[in-house]
């Protein structure tokens, strides 16, 4: 506090009396009087002398002076415009008492001296760079020669310039006079730390500070060397750079080490990195122990990526920087045993993500990188587990800075590899080494690649391979063998600062008791989401496997189902749909080929009976029983073919066995499906496994569905099924038929009654009269259909009898149209007769407009609709007979 | 007395790593165009002389460093600014978002005597890099609206192909010129100081120039 006010008034001092000098210099210009001028400039310079000041505030007064040399060089540069020989006032300069003001006054004229071409450029900054030796206190020393630097700036030798030339020097000379600057600049910015100190530690802080700010007096030096227009790659190569690092590596000064190779990445050009990797590379290994060294390699790596992919093919194969790299790290590895575990995953994390973005595809450079980490883990592990034995009960994990490295170097290869990471053993083996949340993490990302690379897993180890990967997406974290307080200490050491899930997770039962519902409910509602989102992104993985051959593609699904299995229950709502739909599907090509090897055999049904199938390899496999299983099935084989699609059935019945008792409609409508599937494979040989599946249908039914929608969608389902069925025997068909019926008459709410069982009066007239082959019953439909009309009768107290009476009607009216032979006209014109009456009825009772009156409308328009629709029929000609039995009927 | 008479505008160009800052001035002043990135370190200035309205100027540019390692001794160098560039690169929204905190940091360390009507310029660059671009003209055009009584002249430069590079330099120096009547904190004694040693001066100070 007290220093910084002590330094703005110094500061204002200091800045006061300069600006008093400047103003009696000005005035002495103004007078010609060179001698006044110098004196002044002299004594305003002598304010930079001062030791009181921070570099911040030097820096302030050092600006400020500079705008006054400007004056002073254009006062200089008008003298030697009127003829005054420069080298007059290079001298007379040279006689000012004080070194400090001496030199920047010197450093002010040179400038003018060289412009003016009297002189060569070469000698005259060979001069100056001797001479600022002259003040050796750093900061000073330091700021004057970046006063140098600034002043040379454009009189440099360079190629190109006005000051090139025998006598004027060349770019050899700009460059060894910038490289000799940044040395000198480099010597006093370390002194600073050398200097002796009572080695205070707040001391040395300070000093530390200082130097941090000011580090870009040195840093400025390697912009000028970019900068020049006449250093080549191989310039740079030859000269510059071995010049560069061999004062960086010998300063032997952390700090200056940090900077000045950052410096170096950061100000030369790509081209020139290229040129000189081996070199920078090998100057990193010979850093002081505390430099980090990974952030210097990820700073040249980034470079070399960016440029790489902006321009591909202009980094030279045969130059392989992969190796380069990697053996720098090997190196660094080799000789920094004291590097922590995090450290050299941190390291091989930058590698890998060089490899991938300048070797897109370059499997062995990641196998490489990620071996090298699950190498470095083991023997962490290994070392680990000898010290246990006396010490650490706990196992080996990382620690939450560990298992960030390790997430971000299993997450990083995903985007760009996808199931090509199957290909990589040691990415196994590390995600071994994450906790549970981790690698579930891993694998969401894993499983969102593979979908967005549109790639298909073809062969069985894949698929093995990747479900094994992703297990902690399908499966809860096993139970420690730890005891819960190690766990706990575990899973602490593992989540550290990181709020990870996880920790979420453990304290939500304290969260719910001490803050109550609604902050709880809400992480609880994220994490539902969060479970609902993973297991729907699990499910899809079973449409990324396919393979030509169907019992592989069964032996997939089969995989994919003994690890969904292994789930909690809740999940199976998420995993199962998409198994059995696929199975279904499979269904199809399998059947494809029975019915292609049945046409071969030329016997249709011949061996149902025949012998035991040759190869049951994957019968325990799929737990497919054989023989007489549930489905009562009978092996027939295709040759070469081992699951037929009886297996198929076979697995699709026990899939949804397991799904039924906690998601009941689901697994209802999956059973609907799977008949359909099976009365699909046109033959009678299914037709058994057709009625089981709907008959486990009717039983979830009968035993779950309580809520009356879900009984509509449901009975609505199942006579849908019923309908499209070809194949059942007909006494199943009727049992199934009247079952529904009786479902459907009792539905706890009249108006559905009225409208399912008029539904379900469908399944006993398929088709028309003169159609062949379909069922027919037609006493049931007329008596379904007196019933609905009974039903709607009911429900006048709702006012939705007129509707239902309508909808009815039109029931009729189709059944009379197919020639159902129980539904007469009579019974049409008496429904007619029936229905005006009740208009009637309702227009005395004074249903007027009050009632609903747009809902009455509508029911209306419908009925006259469908009065119009029996009075177009009686006039039509082209079907003689209908428009006949249509006349009939009375209107 | 020439020399005194010269007139010097200070540019200081802002704006984040890699926008083109070091480009647009070179390109500028020195008609060149390197396409690989060197970082600047510090603040560092190049001078170039132009005429205008028959005058001669010296426009001392300064150039300075986005990256914020790379600027540690502070903004000593913004005081006696008379013109701010603030540049931003169209294909990077970011660079975009940050002009604000430029101006900001500009206008808090430079402490000018008139902060709402400093002649601030802004320049969207790397135009030449249309198909890629990712500030929207609306965006750039109702920023620049938002910043004072009158909107700040926009310019979308290219620093490679040289694109309005001149135009908005020249504008720049147009915008200085009409500020240049707001004199900068020169020196005036308090009273004529005739106790300066009598060796040191030839003649009395004329008190003001
Ligand atoms: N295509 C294109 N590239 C440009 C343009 N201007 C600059 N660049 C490129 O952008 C990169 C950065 O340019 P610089 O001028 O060094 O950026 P800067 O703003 O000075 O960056 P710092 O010094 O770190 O603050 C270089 O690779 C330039 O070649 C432009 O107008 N068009
Ligand atoms: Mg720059």
């Amino acid at each position: 506090m007290a220093l910084n006010i002590d330094q703005t008034k110094f500061l204002e001092e200091a800045m006061r009396k300069v600006k008093e000098q400047a103003f009696y210099m000005k005035h002495a210009m103004d007078n010609e009087d060179l001698k006044g001028t110098l004196t002044h400039a002299s004594d305003m310079l002598r304010e930079l002398r001062t030791g009181l000041l921070t570099p911040k505030s030097y820096y302030e007064l050092y600006m400020k002076v500079l705008d006054e040399l400007r004056y002073v060089e254009d006062y200089f540069t008008g003298l030697q415009k009127q003829g005054k020989p420069v080298v007059e006032l290079y001298e007379k300069v040279q006689s000012c008492g004080n070194v400090l003001p001496r030199l920047y006054l010197l450093i002010t004229v040179a400038g003018v001296y060289i412009k003016s071409l009297e002189a060569p450029a070469r000698d005259i900054l060979k001069d100056l760079v001797e001479m600022s030796k002259g003040v050796q206190h750093p900061m000073r020393g330091l700021f004057l020669r970046n006063y140098l630097s600034q002043v040379s700036r454009d009189k440099l030798p360079d190629v190109g310039t006005p000051y090139e030339g025998e006598e004027g020097g060349s770019v050899q000379d700009a460059y060894e006079f910038i490289l000799q600057n940044f040395s000198e600049a480099n010597r006093l910015w370390c002194r600073m730390q050398q200097q002796p100190t009572n080695a205070h530690n707040k001391e040395k802080k300070r000093r530390e500070k200082e130097r941090q700010e000011l580090r870009i007096l040195v840093g400025t030096n390697l912009v000028r060397l970019s900068q020049l227009q006449g250093v080549e790659a191989a310039t740079y190569k030859e000269h510059i750079l071995p010049r560069l690092l061999e004062q960086v590596v010998q300063c032997k000064d952390t700090l200056a080490q940090s900077y000045l190779m950052e410096c170096i990445v950061q100000v030369f050009g790509d081209e020139f990195h290229i040129a000189t990797l081996d070199l920078f590379l090998a100057a990193c290994t010979q850093l002081k122990e505390k430099v980090n060294v990974r952030a210097i390699l990820e700073g040249v790596m980034d470079r070399l990526a960016t440029f790489a992919e902006a321009n591909p093919a202009a980094i030279p194969p045969h130059l392989r920087t992969f190796d380069m790299f990697n053996t720098c790290v090997s190196k660094l590895l080799v000789e920094r045993p004291g590097y922590s575990v995090v450290e050299v995953l941190r390291l091989q994390a930058s590698l890998l993500n060089y490899a991938l973005h300048s070797f897109p595809g370059n499997l062995e450079y990641l196998n490489l990188c990620l071996g090298n980490c699950a190498t470095a883990l083991a023997d962490k592990r290994a070392a680990h587990q000898e010290q246990a034995v006396i010490v650490a009960p706990l196992p080996f994990a990382l620690d939450s800075e560990g298992v960030e490295v390790v997430e971000r170097l299993l997450t990083l290869p995903l985007a760009c590899l996808a199931l090509k990471v199957l290909e990589l053993p040691h990415f196994a083996s590390l995600l071994e080494f994450l906790p549970w949340a981790s690698r579930r993490q891993v694998g969401v990302t894993l499983l969102q690649a593979v979908y967005n690379s549109r790639a298909k897993l073809s062969n069985l180890e894949s698929v093995e391979k990747l479900l094994e990967m992703v297990v902690p997406v399908i499966k809860e974290e096993p139970p420690s063998v730890l005891g819960s307080e190690e766990a706990q200490a575990l899973r602490r050491q593992q989540n550290g600062e990181r709020g990870v899930e996880d920790a979420e997770e453990e304290d939500e039962t304290g969260a719910s008791r001490s803050r109550g519902g609604g902050c709880t409910g809400s992480t609880e509602n994220g994490k539902a989401r969060r479970l609902e989102e993973e297991q729907l992104l699990l499910g899809r993985l079973v449409h990324v496997m396919a393979s030509p051959d169907t019992d592989m593609h069964f032996r997939f699904l089969a995989v994919a189902r003994r690890h969904f299995s292994e789930a909690p229950k809740d999940r199976f709502q998420y995993t199962f749909p998409p198994l059995v739909l696929a199975t279904l599907q499979l269904v199809r090509r399998v059947r494809r080929r029975e019915v292609a090897a049945e046409g071969a055999d030329g016997n249709q049904e011949g061996d149902t009976q025949g012998g035991r199938a040759a190869s049951e390899g994957a019968s325990e496999q799929v737990a497919v029983e054989d023989g007489n299983g549930v489905l009562g099935l009978k092996k027939r084989d295709v040759p070469g073919m081992q699951f037929g699609c009886r297996k198929l059935f076979q697995a699709v019945h026990e899939m949804l066995t397991s799904l039924a008792p906690h998601f009941a409609n689901l697994a209802l409508k999956l059973f609907l499906e799977a008949a359909q599937a099976a009365d699909r494979c046109e033959a009678d040989a299914f037709k058994l496994i057709s009625y089981e599946f709907v008959t486990q249908a009717f039983l979830l039914y009968e035993d779950e569905v309580t809520d009356s929608k879900t009984q509509i969608r449901a009975l609505t389902a199942m006579i849908g099924t019923l309908l499209q069925a070809r194949h059942f025997d007909e006494s199943d068909y009727d049992a199934l038929s009247t079952k529904v019926t009786q479902y459907a008459a009792k539905l706890l709410k009249k108006p559905d009654q009225c409208r399912m069982v008029a539904l379900a009066s469908h399944l006993f007239f398929v088709g028309r009269a003169d159609e062949p082959g379909h069922y027919h019953d037609p006493k049931r439909v007329i008596e379904c259909l007196q019933r609905s009309v009974k039903t709607a009768d009911m429900c006048m107290a709702s006012s939705q009898h007129m509707h239902l009476f309508v909808e009815v009607l039109n029931h009729y009216l189709y059944f009379y149209e197919c020639g159902c032979p129980t539904v007469t006209e009579k019974y049409l014109s008496a429904l007619v007769a029936f229905i005006n009456d009740k208009r009637n009825e309702a227009a005395l009772v004074g249903g007027g407009p009050a009632e609903g009156s747009s809902r009455a409308a509508e029911i209306e328009a419908y009925y006259k609709n469908t009065l119009d629709y029996i009075r177009l029929k009686k006039t039509q000609t082209d079907n003689k007979e209908l428009a006949d039995r249509f006349s009939a009927i009375q209107v | 007395m020439a020399h005194r008479k010269k007139v010097l505008f200070k540019y200081i160009i802002l704006g984040d790593s890699g926008v083109g800052k070091t480009c647009l001035m070179n390109q500028y002043v020195q008609k060149r165009f390197d396409k690989t990135y060197k970082a600047t370190i510090g603040a560092d200035f190049l001078t170039k002389d132009v005429m205008m309205d028959d005058k001669l100027v010296t426009l001392q540019i300064w150039d300075t460093a986005g990256q914020e390692k790379f600027q540690s001794l502070g903004q000593a160098f913004y005081r006696g600014a008379d013109v701010c560039m603030l540049v931003y690169d169209m294909t990077n929204p970011k660079s975009f978002d940050n002009l604000e905190h430029w101006r900001t940091d500009f206008l808090h360390n430079a402490s000018p005597p008139d902060p709402d009507n400093f002649p601030f310029i802004v320049l969207g660059n790397k135009a030449d890099l249309e198909a890629d671009r990712k500030v929207p003209k609306h965006k750039a055009l109702t920023w620049i609206k938002s910043k004072g009584p009158k909107p700040l002249p926009y310019f979308e430069t290219s620093a490679k192909d040289a694109t309005r590079v001149e135009a908005a330099f020249l504008e720049a120096a147009q915008l200085a010129l009409e500020q240049v009547s707001q004199e900068k904190d020169d020196y005036f004694p308090d009273t004529i100081n005739l106790s300066q040693p009598a060796t040191r001066r030839n003649a009395e100070p004329a008190g003001c120039c």
